[in-house]
């Protein structure tokens, strides 16, 4: 699933519940579509997130 | 003669293909983990950093800024400054975990440019519970130093650490197994 992340908002994310559930976050820059990093959480449930450089930016995650 | 080597015994035999087969398998399994004997060169091309490389393919780095926390004794603001190894690429996320809702980030300057523009970091952004806290995307390289400022409405502390991207270093090791 994709989101697009509002300049200085929070984006929750959300990935399966479950005891061992983590989930992949990807950072996409908004204009080009370039991959910028890509992180594996172990924290249950979900994360959120803020972007504050001005960007615009896609969160992928899954 | 003939029933004297069975399935898991004879020399050549069933039993010992399927461990030769076995032993080859892993042995592929090893070297495309990146224990083989192409490592070497590996290392060489990447300038003797393997073992960190090869760690944070699958962990990102988490990096903890001076004194791992913020600490204040009373309100007030306290910063911290973290001294980057090497430049960091674009995409790191910063967290910074407050201990109570009335601490708030002030300002984030990567090399001094303070990147933060919207004023203080909202309360959602900055719960006390590690599970909401919010990680803030980094998305320019950070050349020399991070320093982040928060603002405590009592005494408190808070944690913030950087995390630093794998995916760059993915790519470069997906570009040096293909040279393999």
């Amino acid at each position: 699933m994709q989101l697009y992340a509002e300049h200085n908002q929070p984006l929750t994310v959300s990935w399966s519940e479950g005891i061992n559930a983590s989930g992949v976050v990807t950072f996409i820059q908004g204009e080009t579509g370039q991959v910028i990093s890509r992180y594996q959480y172990a924290i249950p449930g979900g994360a959120r997130f803020l972007i504050v450089d001005g960007a615009d930016f896609f969160v992928r995650f899954w | 003669m003939a029933d004297y080597y069975d399935d898991e015994d004879g020399p050549f035999g069933l039993g010992d293909r399927k461990r030769m087969r076995r032993r080859r398998m892993l042995g592929r399994r090893v070297r495309r983990a990146g224990f083989g004997k192409s490592k070497p060169l590996l290392a060489e091309r990447l300038g003797g950093q393997r073992l960190a490389l090869l760690r944070s393919v699958n962990n990102p780095v988490k990096t903890a800024m001076a004194g791992t926390e913020h600490t204040a004794a009373a309100a007030g603001e306290v910063t911290s400054t973290l001294t980057v190894q090497g430049m960091v690429p674009a995409g790191a996320v910063l967290w910074v975990v407050p201990d109570a809702n009335t601490e708030s980030i002030t300002s984030i300057l990567a090399d001094g440019q303070n990147i933060y523009t919207g004023g203080n970091v909202p309360a959602a952004a900055a719960d006390a519970s590690n599970q909401n806290a919010a990680g803030i995307l980094i998305s320019r390289p950070i050349q020399n130093t991070l320093t982040v400022t928060i603002k405590f409405g009592a005494a408190g502390n808070a944690q913030t650490w950087l995390e630093t991207a794998s995916l760059e270093v993915e790519q470069t090791l997906d570009a040096a197994e293909d040279c393999d």
